[in-house]
């Protein structure tokens, strides 16, 4: 594993940014973390020259918990082939916050982002239950737009089954539009593949596509056009069209519109 | 005199409150996933079980109205719509029912602009109750899909997507609330962005009548905090206040040090409130650069022992 050494990047994120990395104890793996109950959320992860990934939390331990004030965030980022590239962490007393550029920590990476946090002490938990983690992430657009999404779905060690989803989007906006697909699954066999089905609004099916395999824990970009060369001519003159994503190991996929102007937005299907 | 000119949804139906904003192409969107049924065999399990948690009178009042509706459908997949116009002060405005009925695999999407404009609406911001004719037959009635809220101006989209549900909301018959507590940790103030929290006072009683009055409190990195009022919201309204509306313009200067990062705490007592947070150009919010709505964070405690 390609690991980045964060104690130095720690340092300096404190130096620049304010952020508090004392008390920092051994890294958490993963696989670790969900052993424990406690599986970290994903988020598509983009650092490159047009975007950058903010992840935003609050110990919200501190706020909810008498029991548990003190949390610490643990940060997972994988490339796009689900290699994992960075690893970041950091305690968070009373009231304590993340904001983490993730492209101080991998610059011009694009894959997955998993963020877990943790009650300090000895915290119990539920019999059958898991303790899932809310955060935010911030994609700052270089022109200035900021695309806002809470985390999606916790990772899994296990392979699962992805329903059917479908978004709409502006026909208007095809060319520069498309969907992101992102592996929540950490199981040695737990690739993702599916299909990407290109629908009218009366739920006419346009055309079909096989989605490229994605490895566990990766995470890929696919324009629209890419998939479907032939989508303009297929909508027409329809002023929306649907995407629709099915498969297998995929968190709850992405629509996204990103102009020439560099401007990106996401959501969640 | 009530609100609504005619009831404005039937307990079963899943609903929710999006804001309009003036000056930017509003959307509203839900795709219906090919698989959804409104009835199958999981949701009759836990509807049967959920009734003999009650007596048979009170089950028959609950489910009654909904089943029949279902049976005089025969059983149909398709899913209507209507859209109920309020301003940001919780009055009714007017309603507007899609004609069409929308099966699995299709998908309702709409101009909200253009139609608050053949409404004979002036510019303005405004609230749209979206109600839709059922959803899953689970607790709360859930939709099958999430809705998707667009706002376009010349060269920016920004997008949040959530459900409709049907579910008690701040009405005291059916549901006491402790409290809402709104954690935003994505909060900006530079030269550049200004965010804004954006609540909604929402419930399910078409009567509903109390104002909300949350306070909200920012917090930076090394736990300095300023307390901020956040002035009231109207039944059935909604709210948009920036952190400089709150806190001051004090609040660039506050959050300086930490390159302008920051996480405000806003709550309100009693109540549940439905909460979007906002990065906006610093340019008296003529523009809205992303918006998302807030996640319930006590939810992630659950699987927790506390004493």
């Amino acid at each position: 594993m390609d690991k980045v050494d964060l104690r130095k990047e720690e340092a300096a994120l404190s130096l620049n940014d304010g952020l508090v990395a004392q008390g920092a104890t051994a890294d958490l793996g993963i696989a670790d973390a969900i052993a424990r109950g406690y599986p970290p959320s994903v988020l598509y992860l983009r650092n490159d020259e047009v975007v950058e990934t903010e992840v935003c939390a609050f110990n919200y331990f501190s706020t909810f918990s008498k029991d548990f004030p003190e949390a610490e965030a643990h940060v997972w980022l994988f490339d796009g082939a689900g290699v994992q590239v960075g690893y970041y962490r950091k305690d968070l007393g009373l009231n304590g916050q993340l904001q983490l550029k993730t492209s101080r920590v991998c610059p011009n990476v694009s894959g997955t982002v998993a963020v877990t946090l943790l009650p300090k002490g000895d915290a119990k938990i539920r019999s059958g239950k898991r303790v899932t983690t809310g955060y935010y992430a911030q994609y700052f657009s270089q022109q200035g737009a900021v695309a806002l999404s809470h985390e999606r779905e916790p990772v899994t060690a296990t392979t699962f089954p992805l329903p059917a989803w479908a978004q709409t989007y502006l026909t208007k906006f095809i060319e520069h539009s498309g969907v992101i697909v992102v592996n929540s699954c950490l199981a040695a066999d737990g690739v993702a593949s599916g299909n990407a089905r290109l629908v009218a609004l009366n739920g006419a099916v346009l055309a079909e596509q096989r989605l490229p395999a994605i490895p566990p824990m990766g995470g890929r970009r696919l324009a629209t056009l890419e998939l479907f060369p032939e989508a303009k001519q297929l909508v027409g003159s329809a002023e929306s069209f649907a995407l629709e994503v099915s498969g297998e190991n995929m968190a709850s996929p992405f629509s996204y519109y990103q102009f020439a102007n560099g401007k990106f937005s996401l959501h969640h299907f | 005199m009530p609100r609504f000119p005619v009831t404005p949804w039937k307990p079963y139906e899943p609903r929710f409150i999006l804001p309009t904003f003036a000056g930017l192409d509003n959307r509203l969107g839900l795709s219906i996933p090919v698989w959804y049924r409104p009835l199958n065999l999981r949701y009759l399990r836990s509807l049967v079980a959920g009734s003999l948690k009650k007596n048979f009178i009170e089950s028959v009042k609950d489910l009654g109205p909904e089943l029949f509706s279902l049976a005089s459908s025969g059983f149909s997949r398709k899913l209507r719509f209507k859209l109920h116009i309020l301003s940001r002060r919780g009055d009714y405005l007017t309603s507007h029912v899609i004609p069409s009925a929308f099966e699995p695999g299709a998908s309702f999407d709409i101009d909200l602009s253009k139609l608050l404009a053949e409404l004979k609406l002036p510019e303005d911001d405004y609230l749209v109750v979206a109600v839709m004719s059922r959803g899953r037959m689970d607790g709360v009635r859930s939709s099958p899909a999430s809705f998707s809220m667009t706002y376009l101006d010349q060269d920016n989209v920004a997008i949040y997507r959530t459900g409709a549900f049907a579910r008690p909301l701040n009405e005291g018959r059916l549901k006491s609330h402790v409290g809402f507590t709104g954690i935003n940790p994505k909060v900006i103030a530079t030269q550049d962005v200004v965010s804004s929290v954006l609540l909604i006072n929402h419930s399910s009683d078409p009567e509903y009548a109390f104002p909300a009055h949350p306070t909200s409190v920012l917090i930076r990195e090394d736990g300095e905090q300023l307390q901020g009022d956040f002035g009231e919201i109207a039944p059935l309204g909604a709210r948009e206040m920036s952190v400089a509306d709150m806190f001051g313009p004090q609040v660039f200067d506050f959050l300086k040090p930490f390159n302008g990062r920051g996480t405000t705490v806003t709550t309100c007592r009693g109540m549940t409130l439905a909460s979007l947070h906002l990065q906006r150009s610093n340019d008296n919010r003529r523009t809205l650069l992303g918006i998302e709505h807030s996640r319930p964070a006590h939810m992630n405690l659950a699987g927790i022992v506390q004493h």
